[in-house]
């Protein structure tokens, strides 16, 4: 996918509105511009909902990185902690244009505005502002809230749940809370899980030579270093890496320190024990996007065997896998990731996606049960 | 036998799939073709970090130039003819996996010493013996190029080593199925890519898409339901420097026989059991052997050709094509042929699909039209007098899209018709760029997936359609009898009237 910079024709400066008016004044912006409102592609409905700490300008930049890419009508929930004095709209219309690119690629913008009371009676209020017939998509920017009003009418809403674990304030109840909504059937995407991807692959295709696919069970310890401060992605990983290599925790020990490092010991094939440490490095500088994973080191107690191997970011290294001694045994990959990782970028992904994440759902299922110890 | 343990760690995930570390061997590596798309196509694939880390691309000619020439060379073809260099690093570490070898495709042993380099390389960029051999090269040299590659052993190993032909494979049935038999003595039919980047169009493998994934067309595909199909390839565009290869093919065997037959094929096929290379292909080859000229006894009422005129485009005026640079005064070649197909099973009897092509055409446009029959009994008064037909419209390029016209009411207390479109255009609907055809190919063939590709017996009943045009066409005839067009029209009027015999028009597009 082709991440460019986007500037904006606008069609409509955001315009307050009832919300009683608001499909007919997005009619009025299309039949200015020489459209069928009616006739407009659409692909579907994306339902935003962050914490009102970021502000419109950043909103909107991050739902044009989407709309670029497909023509959609965004409902931006903005809470605030005054009063219940009801729920305002504005609505707006812009076109992205990417470079090299003839057409343009035309969005909806409905922002709704009022209270976080108001916004319990949201189920009442945007139902009719749908687009019919197309998937809802729910990006909630902020940590899970199963048992409120508003996100549980939102879910009932939406087609599709879209989270980004790496905002998660908690991530051990945020991520057994994510998967108890799993069980409970609800449809979920992790922009954070996508994260992984670089690494899984990087993982898998070590052991895709036929001759190192046997060596693969022989991994008896595996440490993960991730930036200090969410521990999403590294538990994901861990789960994930556990899930395919029928590992079940049997233990969890909390070691602490500087690293905050933790440790699991997992029963696999055969009966052999897996150990698994968990550190939280503090860097400087953890980016946009905290808790990314740092390093990887996997290894085997067989002398014989072909397992073993390091892996490291691109952007920070892995200074603490090398220093462990014996680094001229580790196979030395470079991990960097195919494309942007932002959460713009990733979302545009999701949205092109359907289904359950089978490996996701399998790979939670194994955090919770080591979370559970 | 071996037990090949599966990959736990690869099962479930969906990543794009990378190719093999490999040689990318480009005979005719000092050609338009390599610097315009080949290598651009490759770059683009290693920025979007598609390839493995190893990939290496040796290119192959006669010329003496030396790695860094190469390397020069490639880096212009990839600043002029795709979105840029980009990240300077990147194209460092592309410029350090391509190297140049020069080489006389006649001689074997410099096939002997290709080798030995290849083996070379293996070693330094651990590419395992992987290669693909790419013929960027004239049609004459095919037979040579796969016959040497076949003597030195270079194509013997068939899990490990593909061969990628270039259009067009053979200029008549007899010369491809020598060819077929040249290829099948030196390789097998699994090693053998032959390569039509009309099949690398997003919109032609949309065509797919359209029939075989929604239920509301299927039913009304067949001759109950439609009355006839028109597949329109134009070309504003004259013969430019391409005189000395277009004297020697003509429009039926540049564009007809293997690009419009393309189009043909996946219109008309019957649903493939799977999306496998083969089940495809299949399909493609039963259409194909169904398919004959409408009337082979007269050939004017089934197939016409015609050469461009002196005329006007945008404003600017251009000469016939017997005046172009190096283009023989008394040419037969075609730079127009439209043809009239009749397909002989249950689906089509009865239907004709009517193929045009040419060169120095108003419009630079693709599209596959079919039309449906007239409502059996009209009720309505329409504003054009008469009820226009429901046509579907597959535009291939440009504005790649659906479109569906159909019958409304026009608003006003009368009841009368009018035509309207329902528009589906890729731009408007689709924010992300398709991939270029050449980045598709490249990779499939790269990854050993051989879907988008034509097998042997397919291009061999491609050329059984059309031979007897072409051996009508190719005997010495007088030039005056080849009908003429102006360049910047729709045609000769030998071809309305191929159509307007059977109470049709060609669309106005």
């Amino acid at each position: 996918m082709n991440t460019q910079a986007t500037s904006v024709v606008s069609l409509q400066a955001p315009k307050d509105v009832s919300v009683s008016q608001v499909e007919a004044e997005l009619s009025k912006i299309w039949q200015s511009s020489g459209e069928n409102s009616a006739a407009r592609a659409s692909t579907f409905n994306l339902i935003v909902h962050e914490p009102e700490t970021i502000g419109a300008a950043s909103r909107i930049a991050s739902v044009d990185a989407i709309a670029s890419q497909s023509p959609c009508r965004v409902i931006d929930l903005v809470t605030d902690d005054g009063e219940d004095q009801g729920i305002s709209a504005q609505v707006a219309a812009y076109c992205p244009i990417q470079k090299d690119r003839s057409s343009l690629i035309c969005g909806e913008y409905i922002t709704l505005t009022g209270a976080k009371r108001a916004f319990d009676r949201v189920h009442s209020i945007l139902p009719p502002l749908l687009i019919p017939d197309l998937p809802v998509f729910l990006w909630w920017k902020d940590s899970p809230a199963p048992n409120t009003r508003m996100f549980e009418k939102l879910v009932n809403l939406s087609d599709r749940l879209i989270v980004d674990s790496a905002t998660f304030a908690n991530s051990e109840v945020d991520l057994l809370k994510i998967r108890g909504m799993i069980q409970s059937s609800t449809q979920i995407a992790d922009l954070n899980w996508q994260r992984l991807a670089p690494w899984q692959e990087l993982t898998a295709q070590a052991f895709d030579q036929p001759d190192r696919r046997v060596a693969v069970w022989e991994i008896d310890g595996i440490t993960i270093d991730y930036e200090q401060g969410n521990s999403s992605q590294a538990l994901m990983f861990l789960g994930w890496i556990a899930s395919r290599l029928e590992w079940e925790p049997v233990e969890r020990n909390m070691e602490g320190g500087d690293y905050n490092i933790q440790h699991v010991i997992f029963e696999g094939r055969n009966d052999i024990q897996i150990k698994a440490e968990l550190a939280a490095i503090p860097l400087g500088d953890v980016g946009e996007v905290v808790g990314d994973l740092i390093g990887l080191r996997l290894t085997a107690s067989n002398q014989n065997t072909d397992a073993c191997n390091v892996f490291c970011s691109e952007s920070t290294g892995c200074m603490r896998m090398e220093a462990g001694g014996g680094a001229q045994n580790y196979r030395v990959h470079q991990v960097s990731p195919l494309s942007d990782q932002s959460a713009d970028t990733l979302l545009g992904q999701q949205l092109q996606r359907w289904g359950r994440e089978v490996l996701y759902e399998e790979s939670l299922a194994l955090v919770a049960k080591i979370l559970a110890l | 036998m071996v037990q090949i343990l599966e990959n736990p760690l690869r099962v479930g995930l969906q990543h794009e799939r990378t190719p093999e570390p490999l040689i990318l061997v480009i005979f005719g590596a000092s050609g338009d073709l390599t610097i315009r798309k080949l290598v651009p196509a490759i770059y683009n694939l290693k920025q979007q970090r598609r390839l493995p880390p190893e990939i290496t691309i040796v290119g192959v000619a006669r010329r003496p130039w030396t790695h860094d020439y190469f390397r020069e060379q490639m880096r212009e073809g990839v600043e002029k003819f795709s979105t840029g260099i980009g990240a300077e690093a990147i194209w460092q570490d592309f410029a350090e996996g391509l190297y140049y070898q020069s080489l006389d495709m006649s001689n074997l042993e410099d096939y002997r010493k290709l080798d030995e380099f290849l083996n070379q390389l293996d070693k330094e960029r651990g590419t395992r013996g992987n290669r693909v051999f790419y013929l960027a090269v004239s049609p004459n040299y095919f037979t040579d190029a796969i016959e040497k590659l076949g003597q030195a052993g270079m194509i013997k190993n068939a899990q490990k080593t593909r061969l990628v032909i270039e259009k067009p494979f053979g200029r008549d049935l007899s010369s491809c199925q020598e060819l077929n038999r040249v290829v099948q003595k030196s390789c097998d039919e699994k090693q053998i890519y032959r390569i039509d980047h009309y099949l690398g169009k997003e919109t032609v493998q949309n065509l797919l898409v359209l029939r075989f994934a929604n239920a509301i067309f299927e039913p009304l595909w067949n001759r109950q339901f439609i009355d006839h199909i028109q597949i329109t390839v134009a070309e504003t565009v004259g013969v430019e420097d391409r005189a000395g290869y277009y004297e020697n093919s003509g429009a039926l065997r540049d564009m007809l026989q293997n690009h419009l037959m393309q189009l043909f094929c996946l219109t008309a096929m019957e649903p493939p059991n799977s999306m496998d290379a083969d089940s495809l292909r299949n399909e493609k080859v039963k259409v194909i052997q169904a398919t004959r000229l409408a009337d082979t006894r007269k050939l004017d009422r089934s197939c016409v050709r015609a050469q461009y005129g002196a005329g006007w485009m945008k404003g600017k005026q251009v000469q016939g094509y017997r005046h172009e640079p190096n283009v023989n005064p008394e040419s037969l070649v075609p730079t127009y042929v439209a043809m009239k197909f009749e397909v002989n099973n249950w689906r089509w009897q009865g239907v004709p699909f009517y193929l045009r092509t040419g060169k120095r055409m108003p419009k630079k446009v693709s599209e596959i039209a079919i039309q449906f029959r007239d409502v059996p009994y009209l009720l309505f008064q329409s504003a054009a007098k008469q009820v226009s037909p429901n046509v579907l419209t597959l535009r291939i390029q440009p504005n790649e899209g659906i479109a569906l016209r159909f019958e409304a009411k026009m608003p006003g207390a009368d009841l009368r018709t009018r035509s309207v479109d329902m528009d589906f255009g890729y731009g408007k609907t689709f924010g992300i760029e398709g991939s270029d055809a050449y980045d598709r190919l490249l990779l499939d063939c790269m990854l050993g997936d051989q879907t988008l590709f034509t097998r042997g017996d397919e291009v061999e009943a491609a050329w059984r359609v059309v031979t007897p045009a072409l051996s009508a066409w190719e005997m010495p005839n007088d030039p005056s009898l080849v009908p003429q067009y102006e360049a910047g029209s729709w045609g000769p009027t030998e071809s309305e009237q191929l159509i307007e015999r059977d109470g049709r028009k060609w669309r106005r597009l």
